[in-house]
Parts: structure tokens; sequence; C-alpha cells
């Protein structure tokens, strides 16, 4: 999970994803500090 | 005094390169033995190899821990990478001994057996600990392939339970995954979209581990390009996964 949020959030152009979207980030957050 | 700091200098590589190539030819031929035993063995795993250095193997008992290190192992030494740590080491080792030498006789270092020892151990210990990151390095995607469930999960696997004849959100699961190889979830991600996305919030550990690999692939690959629907699903399915009261086993999270 952590190596999927990862690597979204380091191609988000590739998704036309925004570089600050406030919900995304949440979840890339979360997930990467999920223990 | 050119001439001079130069004849120093020709005279150091001389000591070095005296120092290195024999220590550097029995390390190797050690380091072949350590390597040509470890690989006959029944339970064969390679060299610098633990369980301790793979979060994925932190859920799993000790003895599968044991079973997936061998397999990856027996895996590894098929490939001449497998005796690249050792090479380090041997490299390693030979210039801390010939380094530690040259100090010595150019006075930098005082010329006693434990001084040369000293250095030559930390020169040694950085090359067993680069060893041993070059060993986890190429053993991981062998391991986890090892790990991987080699048959679709079962529907208890799936979704956790072995009817879901009053739960909507697992029976939506079923419908799109049950039975399908990775293979086949793989192409059905192209042209899934939020729907099977959703999906990943109600799968079991079990049905994460064998999905999420496939999910992953097509992620990285050109197809997904503009798929932001795909990639924001997931992500918003991972996320209700990693904060969820039930704890996900490590292999899964990682």
């Amino acid at each position: 999970m952590k190596e999927i949020a990862a690597f979204c959030d380091a191609h988000r152009e590739k998704f036309l994803l925004n570089a600050k979207e406030e919900l995304f980030d949440e979840y890339v957050q979360a997930i990467l500090a999920a223990q | 005094m050119r001439n001079l700091s130069e004849s120093s200098a020709m005279a150091a590589t001389k000591i070095f390169l005296a120092e290195f190539w024999p220590s550097f030819i029995g390390v190797m031929v050690a380091m072949f033995v350590v390597w040509l035993v470890k690989r006959s063995r029944s339970d064969a795993r390679l060299p610098f190899l633990g369980a301790g250095a793979f979060p994925e193997l932190a859920a799993a008992t000790k003895e599968q821990q044991r079973l997936w290190l061998h397999h990856a192992s027996v895996l590894a030494f098929r490939q001449g990478r497998s005796f690249v740590p050792l090479l380090v080491i041997a490299l390693f080792f030979a210039g801390g001994f010939a380094t530690a030498r040259v100090l010595s006789a150019t006075g930098m270092i005082p010329d006693s057996v434990w001084t040369r020892a000293a250095v030559a151990a930390v020169v040694a210990g950085f090359g067993a600990w680069l060893a041993g990151k070059i060993t986890v390095r190429y053993v991981r995607p062998i391991l986890r392939k090892c790990m991987a469930p080699d048959r679709p999960p079962t529907m208890e696997e799936l979704v956790g339970c072995w009817s879901v004849a009053f739960a909507l959100d697992e029976r939506y699961v079923v419908k799109h995954f049950l039975g399908k190889s990775q293979a086949e979830a793989r192409r059905m991600f192209a042209k899934g979209g939020i729907p099977i996305t959703e999906d990943f919030t109600y799968m079991a550990p079990a049905g994460l581990r064998y999905y999420l690999p496939p999910a992953f692939d097509y992620l990285r690959a050109e197809q997904s390009i503009d798929d932001w629907e795909f990639c924001h699903g997931l992500l918003c399915s991972l996320y209700c996964q990693a904060t969820s009261k039930c704890p996900l086993p490590l292999d899964v999270i990682s």
C-alpha cells in the first residue's frame, strides 16, 4: 500500500492530479503513516 | 620535492597492491567456498540474509519466514548476481587490510598489529554492511514473488466471510473479483474505473495481497496515463483500509 501511495504521489501529473489537492494529500499522508 | 612526493606515492601504491592482491584472492576463495556450502545445504540460504531486514515478513511465523527465505535463496542462488555481495566483502576486506598497511608504512598510524587490525576491521565492517544491503535489495523482489499466492483467493480470503448474502459492498467485490487471476484483474483495471477501485475498501488482507500487485502494475504502465479515476479511487480505498480499526498485516501495508 505504501509503495502504491508513494508512487501515485510522485507521479501526480501522469494522473492529471494537482500538486496540491487536499483530499489526495490526506490519503497519501494517512497511508504512508499507517503502521 | 615533487619527485619525492611522487616516489612516496609510488611506494605507497606498491605496498597497497602487494598487500591487496594476496588478501583479495584468499578472501575470494574463502567466500566462494562459503557460497558453495550455503548453496548445497538442504536449508540453503544466502549469506547476510535475515528475516529482520524484510518488514513484509514481520507478520509471518518463524517457520514461515525460514521457508520463504529458503525459497527465495534457492531462486537467487541460480543467478550469478548472488555472488556480488561476497565480492564486495572480499574487496573491502582486502582494501582495508592494504590501506592499514600503507598507513602504518607511511607513519600515519602507529606500526602495531592492533592498529592495523582496527583500521582493516572498520573498512571490512563497512563492506559487510554494504554486502547486507545489496543482498536485501537483490532478494526482495524474489521474496515477494515467493510470498505472493499462486491462486486467486477464495471468497472467505477475498472478503473475510464465507457468505455475502447480507453484505452489499462485499457482494460487489465477489462479483468483480472472485476467481479472477492477477492477469484477468490487470485487464479489468484498464476499463474498471471507480466501481472497481471502491472494491479495495472491502477486501480482506488476502484479497489485497493478491490484487494490489496487478493494480500497481497498471498504475506503472503507460496505459494508465490520465486515469485519475483509478489512481484517486484506489488511494481513497487504501486510505479507508489504512485508517480502519482492524489492523492490516505489515506485508500488506508496506
